[in-house]
């Protein structure tokens, strides 16, 4: 006598045999519609190009910004002999060492690090201006402007074939210098960028250079984010009846960091909450659209290697710094909801606990006369592992997902979290300026 | 007179010709699937006119994705993995259906599955589309697709101890309704 167990295999085998393969001819008209649905295919390029646009826009953006920054003498930098700005590219003593070695000090190390500088001179009656000019003008990359006295306050203009030689009893001497090619200026341009004025308006009292404004050392602060979230998925991307909503989120949380140099800092942090997820639609069967949701929230330990170009900000004549950042996180996840229509699937067993993120972005270092400083900037931060627990060929766990429906194994259908989000923060400078 | 020349193709030139997206391809692999997978759909489907639906929108799924395919595996078993979660994902938007599953106990029986192997094939179809559409599916996931309980639970977002008692339950139902079936059988021939 066979058990019942046995008798639930067999007619368990039964039915597996004979449905299984089994063929029902199907009506027609249906291939017709397939047909008129993949005429309407969906190109998923876009969104990446799209965000990597934005990437890109934000950070030439800020890299023209800096360069042009640095095109321009800024007002209230102003050189003096014991030029900072000048010592930085290796120059010392310039306006009483001997006419010639300076200078071509200065057109030596400035060619060889190619990198456009533009130095204030101030001399004095011992080193005539014609000498100066006369030292860099084969190559055409430099221009020297002399002054009288009476120059500063009223007419700023002159040029180079109007300067009297060795009569004045004061002068200032502007040289721009560029990489090869060089940018030769005529008098006329340099007008035109008005540089004069940046020099009259402020007296020569102070330089703020970043010799002696370094920004090396300690830091500790506060951040928050706000982002747009997306969970990637290349299949739904693809499908003509699913549809991405804009999705924002948020982040909090804390970091400290260390500069080790004016170039390179390396930080660490602790995102208490980091809100991904996705909202969409997904329109099956082409009935009422049903409005789902993926709600993710992590908290997240990013370390960050800051690549820094400093520069001395116009507006408050202290460091301001472009950081490139680079680096990765940790995420735990903390909660996992779903939503269909507003009510409440799924359950967080169907998400892992770890994520692990990679980062990239760029930010300002706003530095100002306290220990303190703000940060303003852009990140993006891109999921490396699947945020479902899928990943394995023939995974039933993945095709129960809202956004795994589609098909099995981590090879077809990989929905990772992506975070496009504008950052700011605060940070105390423990030894600023040192 | 115009005289029309049917091209046969190979599996492995279907898919190459459907990753192109060649409409002619992408016609003949449905043609070629679509029997046997309009039977999975009808298996779920609560009736014609839904399974037609859950046909056509797996086939866009596999026209759509089918570079994601890497010939590791059978192609016609990827298909039907389509097939199965697009219908899944169809039966999760019908309201009782979760209900369904959470009133049920597991039910013992015993008795003799003999008469089954007397029902063709047709016969065992319209027996499964009868049973209330859980019990279905869950019997369905199980017996015909190989799917554990553990993977069921979560493909339909249940308990592993909600699928074995569906799939007990809809196995008791399918006893009687066999039984039906063989009685009407046996009257009709006597």
């Amino acid at each position: 006598m066979k058990s019942p167990f046995n008798h639930e295999d067999n007619i368990d085998d039964i039915f597996r045999r004979e449905l299984k393969d089994h063929r029902v001819a199907t009506p027609k008209g249906i291939w017709s519609n397939i047909n008129s649905r993949l005429q309407v295919r969906k190109n998923p390029l876009p969104g990446y190009i799209a965000a990597a646009t934005v990437i890109g826009a934000f950070m030439l953006a800020g890299w023209w910004g800096v360069s042009q920054n640095n095109a321009k003498p800024s007002k209230g930098v102003i050189a003096t002999t014991n030029n900072s700005i000048v010592n930085k590219v290796g120059l010392t003593n310039t306006a009483t060492s001997s006419k010639h070695t300076p200078l071509q000090t200065i057109t030596a190390t400035i060619a060889d690090k190619k990198k456009q500088t533009i130095a204030l001179l101030a001399g004095n009656s011992t080193t005539p201006v014609a000498a100066l000019t006369s030292q860099i003008q084969p190559s055409s990359e430099a221009i020297a402007m002399n002054y009288s006295s009476s120059d500063f306050v009223n007419e700023p203009t002159a040029d180079v074939e109007t300067l009297p030689t060795g009569s004045q009893t004061q002068f200032t001497a502007l040289l721009l210098m560029a990489p090869k090619p060089a940018i030769a200026l005529s008098a006329s341009q340099l007008n035109d960028i008005n540089y004069n004025d940046a020099i009259l308006s402020s007296p020569p009292k102070e330089i703020a250079t970043l010799s002696n404004k370094s920004i090396r050392g300690f830091y500790a602060g506060a951040n928050t984010s706000i982002t747009n979230v997306w969970i990637l998925d290349r299949v739904a991307l693809h499908e003509t009846n699913f549809n991405y909503s804009i999705t924002s989120g948020y982040t909090y949380g804390l970091q400290g960091g260390y500069n080790f140099s004016d170039n390179f800092g390396l930080e660490a942090g602790l995102t208490i909450n980091a809100r991904d997820g996705q909202n969409y639609t997904l329109n099956i069967n082409n009935v009422t659209p049903e409005n789902k949701s993926v709600v993710l929230n992590y908290t997240e330990i990013p370390i960050i290697a800051k690549f820094k170009i400093p520069q001395i900000a116009s507006f408050t004549g202290m460091p301001l710094v472009l950081n490139i950042n680079v680096g990765a996180s940790y995420g735990y996840l903390r909660y996992a909801r779903t939503f269909e229509d507003g009510d409440r699937t799924g359950s967080r067993d169907q998400y892992p606990n770890n994520q692990l993120n990679v980062l990239a972005g760029f930010n300002y270092d706003i530095y100002t006369h306290h220990p303190y400083s703000f940060s303003f900037g852009f990140m993006a931060e891109y999921g490396v592992n699947t945020v479902d627990n899928g990943g394995s060929q023939n995974s039933a766990t993945a095709a129960a997902l809202p956004l795994s429906q589609y098909a099995n194994g981590s090879d077809f259908n990989m929905p990772h979290n992506l975070t496009l989000g504008l950052t700011v923060a605060v940070n105390y400078n423990f030894s600023l300026f040192h | 007179m115009t005289l029309r020349v049917q091209k046969t193709y190979d599996e492995t030139e279907l898919i190459s010709g459907c990753r192109k997206q060649d409409r002619h391809c992408q016609e003949a692999l449905y043609k070629f699937y679509a029997a046997k997978m309009y039977a999975v759909c009808l298996r779920y489907a609560d009736n014609k006119h839904y399974a037609e639906d859950i046909l056509q929108e797996g086939f866009v799924k596999v026209f759509n994705n089918i570079s994601k395919f890497r010939n590791e595996g059978s192609f016609e078993g990827w298909i039907r993995r389509i097939m199965v979660n697009t219908a899944i994902e169809f039966i999760r938007k019908t309201a009782v259906y979760l209900k369904e599953f959470e009133i049920e106990k597991v039910v013992h029986y015993r008795d003799d599955f003999d008469v089954v192997n007397k029902l063709c094939a047709d016969d065992l179809m319209k027996i499964i589309q009868s049973l209330p559409t859980g019990y279905r599916t869950v019997f369905n996931l199980y017996a015909i697709e190989g799917y554990a309980h553990k993977e069921i639970s979560v493909m339909l977002g249940i308990s592993e101890g909600t699928s074995k008692s569906q799939l007990a339950r809809a196995r008791y139902m399918l006893q009687n309704k066999v039984k039906e079936v063989q009685k009407v059988s046996y009257e009709i021939a006597i």
